[in-house]
């Protein structure tokens, strides 16, 4: 990988794949973390604007430009970043990196554009509130914890997003769209010198420091334990139920709850699958994640299941999540994860996006590519005893359960 | 992204019934194999809807050498990924592996594909998987309007019924049904591609000791013939969930891939809504902000193509949505489409095509669905040529012909 920062602070990344295709994929350190509950849903809304025009390109001008290169381009917003990728036939590199620049450094956020994108942003909203995983989503991070930097939703409350204002985005962008605040990452069929060049000259002009908003929250505190239902038009019961975890600065906790969340809920042979689905058929679907966070974080299972047994579900999920302390994983268990954890990286790195979507997710995190370069070596070396102690440590506390339920469930009274 | 060439190896028979479509391709360590048969659940109707997809989704449940834990055990353990998708002209069943463990990949694919157990109890529990996906789909308010439209555009055939089936269809499907739709899945001729790291002398010695040898040798029945779908007479429906927002669909019959129109229709459904600088898009989000999700979507089966627009608003704004989509689909037929605008979404499709190209499943997908299509899979090759050589009078006659009174479904909410 070449690699090199510029004057300003902005950290490039350059990784050369010879396939025709470049992906250019910028990644911005802030997201809903950054966010006070009165500006709750800016930097997705922000992500919006940052299409919506610059002095050199009128609104909708700079889709144009892309699609007429052939090219596909898009942007996520979520806790802690944002990031705008473009990838194009490798000829016409300059091109998408002229309109990822401009929108980066130069949007205007034009009152207009912003009244108008409001209401695209409250049909996301709505969107979001109809779909039951949408909802179970916020409601899990909502419950999860009761202060710090992932209690708000990305998208925002309606209420927060409906009164945020023009100049307060503006604002936001000025202070965390810095070069010392992005990484800028490069996947594709280029010269690296050329690119660096290009890459110098274009961000050349953007100022350097960041200035995080001095009500940003940081200190995280998890909520009150327990099962807690939301109704809804529904068919099936959609169940999230999380336990504290490892932010990142715990890096070693980090890659043992990897292996763990594999162990329990990854494939079909995994544990919950196997005595939640296939032994007790309790759930029609069952998984287990974990958000690798910059700040302390959560793991998560998630099912669906038709009736209401959720109290049973709970009750045995929990049982198997701590029973990785009890019934430590064995060698079989440990490879299997290894393995499929190694192959997960693989196939989702065949994509040029793939890569620049992995290496810019840790980098933003981390501050590196020490992490990612060392992952697989490190998750190798992890013992049985290190997940024991990860799965010790952290299972043991109470989870807390959000319950998406069908309307006909709720009972009289029922919170 | 490899771009192929004309000059490269055409389909090679392997045995009656099996030919090989290879690729290999070093440039990373995974290889995609997928298994194309010409057998999909158009043949369905709404009294056994989903049985060709339930049988798909039985192969992993166990086979006549491993149960179903043990299946998962061997696929976790590789960690491959194999499984079999339905879709409504054929049925695929695919393994995306390293080379490392290519072989042990190729011989549980044909041991899962070819000798399934279809054990009782694994047959219920698959059921009730697939009833409670089928509640799950219910969920998904737009898939929910989506799939009435199928139903309300080409009702009595295949071609709208959900390749899940239905709640009362799968409840009624026997261990009988399923042995049967197996039997067809398995009948051929079979279209296998690879892509990937691979040697070809070996992968083809691979296919022909465990692929081969289960290919049935007596002659089968031709696959069931599925009559052509006659579509419904233009209409509206309107239906009702609890809902936020309200949900639109709007369609129309459209060409199939044999149709010597049919670049242009794909053209047409690009410039209308695929992209952020389509004309749906633009006109119903970025002008009016009416919708997170808008665009057009098209669909090219075997008998019968279909073309629909789509959009998601909030209830009060369903009028206007329906009047602005219908202005466009308008618009379109009776104004020229300005140069810079046609040779943008020329640009749009065919880039978006070859970026698409990544993947060596992709690329192996491709292939083969060109060929399954009846469109060969030289088509992967020449489609960017066809499509650039489309002109805006082509366009605009397509959307003549496509574009003439929809059949339109609407989900309002219930309190509206």
């Amino acid at each position: 990988m070449h690699r090199f920062k510029l004057d300003n602070g902005l950290q490039v990344l350059i990784k050369p794949v010879g396939n025709k295709v470049v992906t250019l994929d910028v990644w911005v350190n802030t997201g809903s973390a950054n966010e006070a509950g009165r500006i709750n849903g800016i930097s997705h809304f922000l992500e919006h604007m940052l299409f919506k025009g610059t002095p050199t390109y009128g609104p909708g001008d700079l889709d144009k430009v892309i699609m007429n290169v052939g090219g596909v381009w898009n942007a996520g917003t979520s806790k802690d970043f944002t990031h705008y990728y473009v990838t194009v036939g490798s000829a016409y590199f300059e091109t998408a990196l002229g309109c990822l620049s401009d929108m980066i450094q130069n949007s205007l956020i034009d009152s207009a554009e912003f009244d108008s994108e409001k209401m695209v942003i409250l049909e996301e909203y709505r969107r979001k509130q109809d779909n039951p995983y949408g909802l179970l989503y916020d409601e899990l991070y909502e419950a999860v914890f009761a202060q710090g930097p992932y209690q708000l939703s990305v998208l925002g409350s309606f209420e927060s997003i409906s009164n945020l204002k023009r100049d307060d985005m503006y604002d936001y962008y000025r202070r965390y769209y810095t070069a010392d605040n992005m990484v800028f990452v490069v996947v594709g069929d280029v010269n690296p010198a050329e690119c660096e060049a290009a890459i110098r000259k274009a961000f050349a002009g953007l100022p350097g420091r960041v200035a995080p908003l001095e009500d940003a929250p940081t200190k995280t505190a998890f909520g009150k334990p327990g099962i807690r239902r939301v109704q809804k038009d529904v068919n099936e019961n959609y169940v999230g139920m999380a336990f504290p975890a490892p932010g990142i600065d715990k890096q070693d906790e980090v890659l043992a709850m990897d292996l763990a969340l594999t162990i329990l809920g990854d494939g079909r042979s995994s544990r919950l699958f196997r005595a939640l689905k296939e032994e007790k058929r309790l759930v029609n679907t069952v998984s287990a994640g974990y958000a690798t966070h910059r700040h302390p974080g959560m793991a998560y299972m998630l099912a669906t299941l038709s009736e209401d047994r959720v109290d049973e579900v709970v009750s045995e999920a929990t049982a198997l999540f701590r029973e990785m302390v009890t019934r430590p994983p064995t060698d079989a268990e440990m490879a299997k994860a290894r393995r499929g954890i190694r192959n997960g990286m693989l196939f989702g790195m065949e994509t040029n996006t793939g890569q620049s979507s992995t290496i810019g997710y840790y980098y933003t995190i981390t501050g590196g590519t020490d992490f990612l370069d060392t992952y697989l070596d490190r998750l190798n070396a992890l013992q049985v005893d290190d997940i024991v102690k990860v799965a010790d440590k952290y299972f043991s506390h109470d989870p807390v359960t959000i319950v998406v339920e069908p309307k006909s469930a709720v009972t009289e009274g029922a919170a | 992204m490899t771009t192929v060439t004309d000059n490269q190896t055409d389909w090679q028979q392997l045995a009656p019934g099996v030919e090989v479509l290879l690729r290999p391709d070093s440039s990373n360590e995974i290889v995609a194999l997928i298994v194309f048969t010409p057998f999909g659940s158009a043949v369905e109707s709404a009294r056994d809807a989903g049985t060709v997809t339930m049988a798909g989704r039985l192969l992993l449940r166990g086979s006549k050498k491993h149960s179903n834990a043990e299946l998962a055990e061997l696929i976790d353990g590789m960690g491959i990924s194999l499984s079999c998708d339905v879709n409504d002209d054929y049925a695929n069943i695919h393994v995306i592996t390293t080379s490392d463990t290519l072989s042990e990949s190729v011989e549980l694919l044909s041991e899962v594909f070819f000798q399934p157990a279809f054990e009782p109890e694994e047959i219920e529990k698959e059921r009730q998987s697939t009833l409670a996906a089928i509640r799950r789909h219910e969920d998904d308010l737009f898939s929910l309007t989506l799939q009435r439209y199928y139903q309300e555009l080409y009702p009595n055939h295949g071609y709208g019924l959900p390749n899940i089936g239905t709640k009362e269809s799968v409840g009624e499907i026997t261990r009988e049904n399923l042995i049967g739709s197996h039997e067809e899945l398995t009948a051929g001729p079979f279209k296998i591609v690879a892509v990937g790291h691979f040697d070809e002398t070996e992968l083809k010695e691979l296919l022909l000791r465990h692929f081969v040898p289960n290919v049935r040798q007596e002659s089968v029945d031709d696959n069931l013939a599925v009559p052509s779908p006659v579509a419904a007479a233009p209409h509206r429906v309107t239906f009702q969930r609890e809902s936020e927002q309200a949900y639109l669909v709007m369609g129309y019959p459209a060409l199939k891939p044999s149709d010597p129109d049919y670049m242009a229709a794909r053209f047409l459904n690009s410039l209308l809504g695929d992209g952020m600088s389509s004309r749906l898009f633009t006109a119903l989000r970025e002008e009016k902000g009416l919708a997170y999700a808008t665009g057009s979507s098209y669909s090219a089966n075997l008998l019968a193509g279909q073309m629909f627009g789509y959009i998601g608003t909030k209830p009060e704004s369903l009028d206007t949505a329906r009047e602005g989509m219908l202005a466009e689909f308008q618009r379109i037929k009776s104004e020229p489409v300005p140069e810079d605008e046609f040779i943008r979404t020329r640009n749009y499709l065919v880039g978006k095509f070859l970026i698409d190209h990544q993947t060596n499943y992709r690329r192996a997908f491709y292939l083969g669905h060109f060929d399954m299509m009846g469109l060969g899979w030289r088509m992967d090759n020449r489609y960017p040529d066809l499509i650039s050589a489309v002109t805006p009078q082509q366009v605009q006659e397509a959307a003549r012909k496509i574009l003439t009174e929809p059949v339109i479904v609407e989900l309002v909410p219930k309190k509206w």
